[in-house]
């Protein structure tokens, strides 16, 4: 297992995905409602994020805040990661004694929410609400893990370096949730990034989805993308195969790293 | 030629990949999964083939610029290769030695082809693009090997693009160059000195998805000398075009000197069969590279060779794909123009590809090869296409008559 590949999934991939909870479910959204703080989350000598809670919304930003009221450092990338699955881990608190309580009770409710969207009841139907909220945190965190497998791990940087220069949207049809994965150069080399939602001027490449049922079969496990693709119905891809082809690449990857 | 009862379903298509989707991984895997092609706009399964054309399972009938991804060079079913084949399937097909026309078979390409001292043969291009670069680190004992960026020597560990189950060891000693780039062989040669064992290279540069490139004047000379001079091996993987710009092979039309050179592909009509070939010097390293296969003797794909070479080498079948093939990428070219875009046929005439110019996408000659598909004319979106003896002035004339229609379809879907 390559635990600072999950620990960086987890902070660039998985937090995010609080921005779209605190605005869906009411239990996490009462869990901040009155709170104002940043808090940030580092692995020693590795990767690093930061959540600003304010005015009943979060926003997640990668890398390290200039002055975070809460500061977890985690020593090992296996710490940050056993948190993340739930289990009962302390991490060094170098910032942020006064706001042990926000640690204590609210944020364990807001992973415990994510948590229940990101692997629903297994057995119990949802309703349509729920669905489509969990297509859309699936399909946030999946641009998101493409974009941040294709930036760190190094077993895959051949693929890296090989894959086109361009934008791969995703959506969702009839009317989204959308997102995309681009390549692009920077400062003479390359970087990989994911938006959610964020208007889109040109796409080299697209993937799309027949509507939220396929997505979330995707997402759950239950469809292969290329026999979708292969039967034409519930994904279509055009454009930049190229650029597709890599992507789907980081896509598995980021899934067996994840247990998905 | 087929009426024009266009555009073509594909359900009984759609309907067996529904079934091989689940027994099958993938359905279909590899270059011929349907994701490669046009996915739901495209023939997944055929049914039967002669000549030129194809059929599939719909019933559908295609003038069939893909000939299988080569290996048909005179045209599906050429009567006089299949009655060779089934000569030899009728005395048996597997046995425990090999047959006399394997003999044959190796003295036909040595006594034909400039670079084969000796022949050796298996079944697909990774079985002899895969011993080459082991006798080229045998002969040298070194282990680094160049290839081209985005050329494709096989499914192999070694070459393949893809990352699954492949260790970083099987990579590390792999290098690469871009195409006709000789100042990136001589960088990877000082900065790897006396570490290069082999180099290998197709004759031409012929990516999936983009233009092919031929070689710029003084490439192979330089690629020789450095060759020369490091001590590394040249390896032609020659498996794509053998045998269809010319019988003594590629490197003799672009008058390279490889030191081995691998063939498959139309060597034998479209019977199963690659061959690996050549130098004196590299023999006693070839015979020190265990190279075995239980199908790889088999009598049935030698006598198809035989066959098929004797034909290539009797008939007018080379010059016939190379003015076809030339027709339809002027035509082509002349026709996009028309219709008011820049296209480009790349590549040999015999193994054309065409790129719209503005479109590095992709979408462009996505919508192209789709139209022409549901038309009867099967033009691969990402691949080079392949002409074959069997095809006539009369395809090449509805093809370039069908385009002319399709180019504005093109135009029309862009604009929308």
């Amino acid at each position: 297992m390559d635990e600072i590949l999950r620990a960086s999934l987890f902070l660039k991939a998985v937090l995010p995905l609080m921005e779209d909870l605190v605005d869906f479910d009411t239990i996490a959204a009462s869990a901040i409602s009155d709170k104002r703080l940043i808090l940030q989350f580092e692995v020693k000598n590795g990767p690093s994020s930061h959540l600003r809670i304010e005015g009943g919304k979060i926003r997640h930003g990668i890398g390290m805040h200039q002055s975070p009221d809460i500061r977890l450092t985690f020593k090992k990338p296996e710490l940050l990661n056993r948190m993340f699955d739930g289990e009962d881990v302390r991490p060094g608190l170098r910032k942020g004694f006064f706001h042990l309580l926000f640690l204590i009770r609210e944020f364990p409710k807001l992973a415990e929410r994510l948590q229940y969207y990101l692997e629903g009841d297994g057995k119990k139907a949802v309703d349509e609400k729920t669905k489509n909220f969990q297509v859309r945190i699936g399909l946030h965190a999946m641009l998101g893990g493409m974009a941040t497998v294709a930036s760190d791990d190094a077993s895959l940087r051949s693929i890296a370096d090989e894959t086109p220069f361009g934008t791969l949207l995703v959506r969702i049809l009839p009317d989204g949730p959308f997102g995309t994965f681009t390549k692009l150069s920077h400062n003479g080399g390359y970087i990989f990034e994911s938006t959610f939602n964020q208007p889109v001027r040109h796409a080299n490449a697209v993937m799309e989805f027949a509507g939220p049922d396929a997505a979330k079969k995707l997402i759950d496990g239950a469809l292969n993308a290329v026999t979708a693709i292969g039967l034409g119905q519930e994904i279509k891809i055009r454009g930049l195969l190229p650029l597709i082809d890599k992507a789907s690449i980081f896509l598995y990857r980021f899934g067996k790293i994840m247990g998905v | 030629m087929q009426e024009k009862q266009k555009p073509y379903a594909y359900a009984k298509s759609l309907e067996l990949f529904a079934r091989a989707a689940a027994v099958i991984p993938e359905g279909i895997y590899g270059h011929q999964n349907p994701a490669f092609v046009l996915p739901g706009a495209c023939p997944y399964f055929a049914d039967r083939a002669q000549g030129g054309h194809f059929w599939d399972v719909d019933g559908n009938q295609y003038i069939d610029f893909q000939c299988g991804y080569g290996p048909v060079v005179l045209g599906h079913n050429h009567p006089e290769v299949e009655d060779a084949v089934r000569e030899q399937m009728a005395k048996g097909s597997c046995f425990n030695h090999p047959t006399r026309l394997m003999v044959d078979l190796a003295e036909r390409l040595t006594s034909l082809i400039p670079a084969a001292d000796w022949a050796a043969f298996a079944k697909n291009g990774s079985d002899v693009t895969t011993w080459a670069i082991r006798i080229a680190r045998e002969y040298t004992g070194r282990e680094k090997i160049v290839m081209a960026r985005g050329a494709y020597h096989g499914a192999h560990a070694w070459c393949t693009a893809y990352p699954g189950g492949v260790l970083d060891d099987e990579k590390k000693h792999i290098l690469s160059m871009r195409w006709n780039r000789l100042d990136d062989l001589e960088n990877l040669a000082d900065g790897h000195k006396d570490r290069i064992a082999g180099i290998i290279l197709t004759p031409y540069h012929h990516p999936t998805y983009a233009a092919q490139e031929m070689p710029a004047g003084g490439f192979w000379e330089g690629v020789r000398k450095i060759c020369d001079r490091e001590g590394i091996v040249l390896i032609v993987d020659d498996i794509r075009a053998c045998f269809r710009l010319d019988v003594r092979c590629s490197p003799h039309y672009f008058n390279i000197d490889p030191d081995i050179l691998c063939v498959a592909k139309a060597m034998a009509n479209g019977h199963p069969i690659s061959a690996a070939m050549g130098r004196k010097n590299f023999r006693e390293s070839a015979e020190a590279v265990f190279f075995a296969g239980t199908f790889w003797s088999s009598p049935a794909p030698m006598a198809a060779a035989l066959k098929t070479l004797s034909i290539l080498e009797s008939t007018d079948a080379i010059p016939k794909m190379e003015r076809l093939g030339r027709k339809l990428k002027t035509g082509l070219e002349e026709l996009g123009q028309k219709h008011g875009f820049r296209v480009t046929a790349s590549g040999p005439a015999a193994l054309p590809y065409l790129t719209f110019d503005d479109d590095p996408d992709l979408y462009h000659i996505q919508a192209f090869s789709r139209h022409m598909i549901s038309r009867g004319i099967f033009l691969h979106p990402h691949h080079n296409w392949f002409i074959c003896a069997a095809h006539t002035d009369e395809d090449i004339d509805y093809t370039l008559e069908t385009a002319d229609e399709v180019f504005p379809e093109v135009r029309k879907e862009m604009e929308s």
